[in-house]
């Protein structure tokens, strides 16, 4: 068992080396292919109407006149150990983990990322809970109750959530909850956990809930169609044989291994959502990663994008990861004979 | 049929631990309602062993799930009266039924690779059974009693093994673990539904043994459901033969076997594959019969031409097949980087093919039968050693020099259930060989395709329909139209009945039998079932291990086996008189410690 959690850190981290290549490259080398020259990828680095001399500076501090793998090795010693942008006339120091400077207002991005991550930790977190609890356990009740009254309201309401999309759904929502109705707080009111758990849930409760409708419809669909594939298998009819309580047959022989293939999933989804839940945060103005990316994308700011780009990537290697190391747990056939 | 057996019965006979009477069960279908279950009624004293014997479809195993109550909550509608133990099964409330299953009756299901729960050690998994009916045992008592019965069916170190995963087991050890999940409370009554139907011959013969044993130690009564009469024959005192729901014979084992009354249950007897049948006798009675058939102008002869005489050509011209010295070796992952260890599933293989000829493989799984059969059709690449395929050295050829030859090498799976393609008619799938050779004519190809449907048994008209129109065997006849639409020079038979029930496995059998009469086939025929092996093969080569332990001409192997693998195999094929069966039984234990070990642990 100790050889797959050690073969699945070293696919980890190897992943992450592809990763932040096919990052680097679509970056850096694409454009290059598509025919942007030194400078015009430089000004793309500065902003909007940058001036000659800005960009003929990030120019020489991204070292864009080098060949493509000079630039890269550089990129990574970045990330390992800090660099330094040299424009030959001054020095901007950028300490390690290097994710990039914005040029635009003079920034490491690296420490704006870790500023930003506990909103959007926060709001991935409590609507993790809410989809996972609320779309499994009614998964599981629509496959236990197949073909009622119940299985076909759960599953319509389930299509709904699958097919709304969130600037409609929270938008809606805000205007009636919060702004007609007043019980919930309006959009962009986020108060750190640690300095008030209780303003922290009451800030986060529609955002949480607007997002756990699209991911417990999905999830509610996927643990029916589980349920439901598990529940005619040949070790059920083994465990009622046995005598067991239909509550055991169901949560423990059933459940268990209907959610396997769930977890895989859930890791991958939360994995993603780390790197910003761009649409629920731009909705409810959450000052999170996604929300961060969008205006950096509409100020034109590519260092931050790339940033984002690569601390997304960097959180579904791991999710990754961590579900693999789950998974040893969960599925015991995956433990590799030795 | 409550004490049918001669044995001299007690003075006050005891009231039966099981009692059926006009069970009767119906499913709704789309059709409306289908009757699984007509009327059906038995009785079963304490300690006695009842066999119920019939074809997929005729409601043994619908009526084996009432017996537990397992039809509730399903849509099933259950009439009739079922006590078991006491347990008034179809008017009891859930709590008492669930109280009574696994407590007083168990069953063992059919399957052992999907009966276990993957992802629970079978520790956990009996220890459930038994903690769910004495509450007041502890952890470690349950524990030690899961230990007890695990060592009772013959698991090899049980205290270590507890912890093991089902998936770490081969199919028979499996099989064991879940008897012994079912005798972990000591039920009166076992009711095993097509234990050793997913297993090999060998493997079949040692839980039948164990079963047997289990009775006479424990003094539970056993109820044995199974479509082969052959399995019921030794291991049961009653029987009840069953169709279409309805039982049509029942009485004393004996009697019913040697006297059969019903002609549904003569057909039963006559489908048993039987080792004492050679092949040249068996040829005979095919021709006989066929020669009958055609005179009286009925039977499926209709294109046969006159049956040419045995024995066949002489042997001294180039085979068809030559394989020499065929090795293949497989990776088997190791540590952590790539210490990997390597096995042979076929370890230095000679043997030949000669036009005309069939040739048996028999092993069991992991003989490596399947593997060499395979590289023949070069579907597998040989790691060492020679393939030549009529004149061709086909070893390493590549996969388009391969083209041309591949119309004369043709394969017939094992399961017909999954060897057909759902979504295409069986016009497409017989066709496509056809198709795929650049015949473009596709009037031409509708019209040889229904020919060959109707050569195997089939309506020309079944040509649009789709495979899951068929039963089993009707699916293995479109995949032996499929093989054969190309007039291959090669037909390779892998497994080809093994899914099939003993009845129809007969007539795919026979069919088989009377193709290669009629257009001088040459057949490698790949099973673990040597008596299935003998009615079809001239030639026999018994494979254990990745090698050849015995090759010979099939008579010779059958009639003076020399070696005691081939021994144990024959003595592992079911047989029909119970008298004989239990000589079988000492004689295969003596087998099993003269070969040793790893015929027992497989």
């Amino acid at each position: 068992m100790i050889t797959y959690i050690l073969r699945r850190l070293v696919a980890g981290v190897g992943l992450l080396l592809v990763v932040s290549m096919v990052v680097f490259a679509i970056f850096f080398l694409v454009p290059r292919v598509a025919g942007a020259d030194a400078d015009t990828l430089a000004a793309r680095y500065v902003g909007k109407s940058p001036s000659p001399e800005a960009v003929a500076a990030v120019k020489e501090r991204l070292n864009l006149d080098d060949p493509i793998a000079v630039q890269y090795a550089e990129f990574v010693k970045g990330l390992v150990m800090g660099t330094d942008y040299d424009s030959g006339t001054d020095v901007i120091h950028c300490s390690a983990p290097c994710f990039g400077y914005s040029f635009n207002n003079n920034l490491e991005v690296w420490p704006q990322l870790v500023d930003r991550l506990p909103v959007t930790a926060s709001l991935a977190a409590g609507a993790a809970v809410i989809w996972l609890g609320a779309g499994v356990s009614i998964g599981v009740l629509s496959a236990l109750r197949r073909g009622t009254l119940i299985d076909r309201a759960a599953m319509v309401t389930a299509l709904a959530g699958v097919s709304l999309p969130i600037f409609f759904t929270g938008l809606v929502s805000l205007a009636l909850l919060s702004y007609q109705w007043q019980i919930f707080p309006p959009g962009g009111s986020y108060t750190p956990l640690l300095d008030n758990p209780l303003e922290w849930a009451y800030g986060l409760i529609l955002p949480w809930l607007t997002l756990a409708f699209l991911y417990a419809a999905m999830y509610a669909r996927m643990t029916r169609a589980g349920m439901l594939d598990t529940m005619g298998e040949d070790y059920i009819r083994t465990a009622r044989a046995k005598g067991l309580p239909e509550r055991t047959v169901v949560t423990k022989h059933g459940l268990r291994a209907a959610l396997t293939p769930i977890i895989t999933i859930f890791g991958l989804d939360l994995g993603l959502m780390l790197g910003g839940a761009v649409l629920t945060e731009s909705t409810f103005s959450l000052p999170g990663l996604g929300k961060f990316a969008v205006d950096a994308i509409r100020a034109n700011d590519l260092p931050v994008v790339l940033g984002v780009t690569m601390f997304t990537a960097l959180f579904v290697v791991v999710a990754n990861l961590l579900v693999d190391l789950l998974y040893v747990w969960v599925d015991p056939r995956v433990r590799a004979p030795s | 049929m409550t004490n049918a057996s001669p044995a001299p019965t007690p003075p006050v006979t005891p009231p039966p631990v099981v009692s059926v009477r006009d069970l009767r069960i119906t499913f709704p279908t789309l059709e409306g309602p289908l009757t699984a279950v007509d009327g059906l009624s038995f009785e079963l004293s304490p300690g006695g062993a009842l066999g119920i014997v019939g074809e997929s479809g005729s409601g043994k195993s619908a009526a084996s799930l009432a017996l537990m109550g397992l039809h509730r909550a399903t849509n099933a509608t259950v009439t009739g009266d079922i006590t078991v133990a006491g347990v008034d099964v179809s008017r009891a409330d859930d709590a008492t039924v669930r109280a009574m299953r696994g407590n007083d009756i168990a069953m063992v299901f059919q399957d052992p690779m999907s009966a276990l729960h993957p992802q629970y050690t079978i520790g956990n998994q009996i220890v459930e059974a038994y903690r769910t009916h004495r509450r007041s045992a502890s952890a470690a008592q349950a524990r030690q009693r899961a230990i007890d019965v695990l060592d009772r069916v013959g698991i090899p170190h049980p205290a270590t093994r507890i912890n093991a995963y089902p998936h770490e087991f081969s199919g028979g050890m499996k099989q064991r673990v879940l008897i012994a999940m079912g005798l972990v409370c000591e039920p009166k009554v076992l009711l095993a539904d097509e234990p050793t139907t997913a297993l090999d011959v060998t493997v079949q013969a040692q839980i039948l043994d164990l079963l047997e044993d289990l009775r006479t130690d424990t003094g539970m009564a056993l109820i044995l459901v199974s479509h082969d009469l052959g399995v019921v024959a030794g291991s049961t005192e009653d029987i009840i033969v069953m169709r279409e729901g309805c039982e049509v014979e029942s009485g004393d084992v004996r009697q019913v076997l040697k006297s059969p009354e019903h002609p549904y249950t003569r057909d039963l007897l006559d489908a048993v594959p039987r080792l004492d049948l050679s092949r040249q006798e068996r040829l005979a009675r095919l021709r006989t019969e066929r020669s009958r058939a055609r005179e009286s102008g009925t039977g499926s002869a209709h294109v046969t031409p006159a049956p040419h005489p045995s024995p066949r050509g002489p042997v001294d011209a180039e085979p068809l097949v030559r394989v020499e010295n065929l090795r293949r070796r497989f990776r088997v992952r190791g540590g952590l980087f790539g210490r990997a260890s390597h096995f042979y599933a076929v370890d230095g293989v000679s043997l030949q093919v000669h036009r005309g000829e069939s040739l048996g493989i028999v092993g069991e799984s992991g003989s490596g039968k399947s593997t060499l059969s395979r590289m023949i059709t070069r579907l597998l690449p040989p790691t060492d050693g020679r393939i030549i395929f009529d004149g061709h050295d086909i070893t390493h050829s590549s996969e388009r020099a391969l083209r041309p030859l591949r119309r004369d090498m043709q394969i017939i799976f094992q399961n017909p259930y999954s060897s057909l393609n759902p979504r295409r008619t069986v016009g497409d799938i017989v066709g496509a060989g056809l198709r795929v050779q650049g015949n473009r004519d596709s009037r031409a190809v509708k019209r040889q395709v229904k020919e060959l449907l109707e050569r195997v048994g089939l309506e020309p008209d079944h040509y649009d329909r789709f495979p899951h129109a068929f039963s089993g065997g009707q699916r293995q006849r479109i995949a032996i139209a499929r093989a054969l639409i190309l007039n291959p020079k090669l037909v390779i038979c892998d497994e080809p009945v093994s899914a099939l029930d003993v009845s129809t496995q007969e007539q795919v059998l026979r069919l088989l039998a009377e193709l290669q009469d009629d257009l001088d086939l040459t057949l490698i025929f790949v099973a673990h079932d040597l008596a299935v092996v003998r009615q079809v093969s001239d030639r026999v080569v018994v494979m254990r291990q990745g090698r050849v332990v015995e090759s010979g001409d099939g008579d010779a192997v059958y009639d003076t086996p020399e070696h005691p693998y081939t021994r144990q195999l024959l003595a592992a094929v079911p047989v029909l008189d119970p008298e004989e069966a239990h000589e079988r039984r000492v004689e295969r234990q003596r087998l099993r410690e003269a070969v040793g070990d790893e015929g027992v642990a497989s």
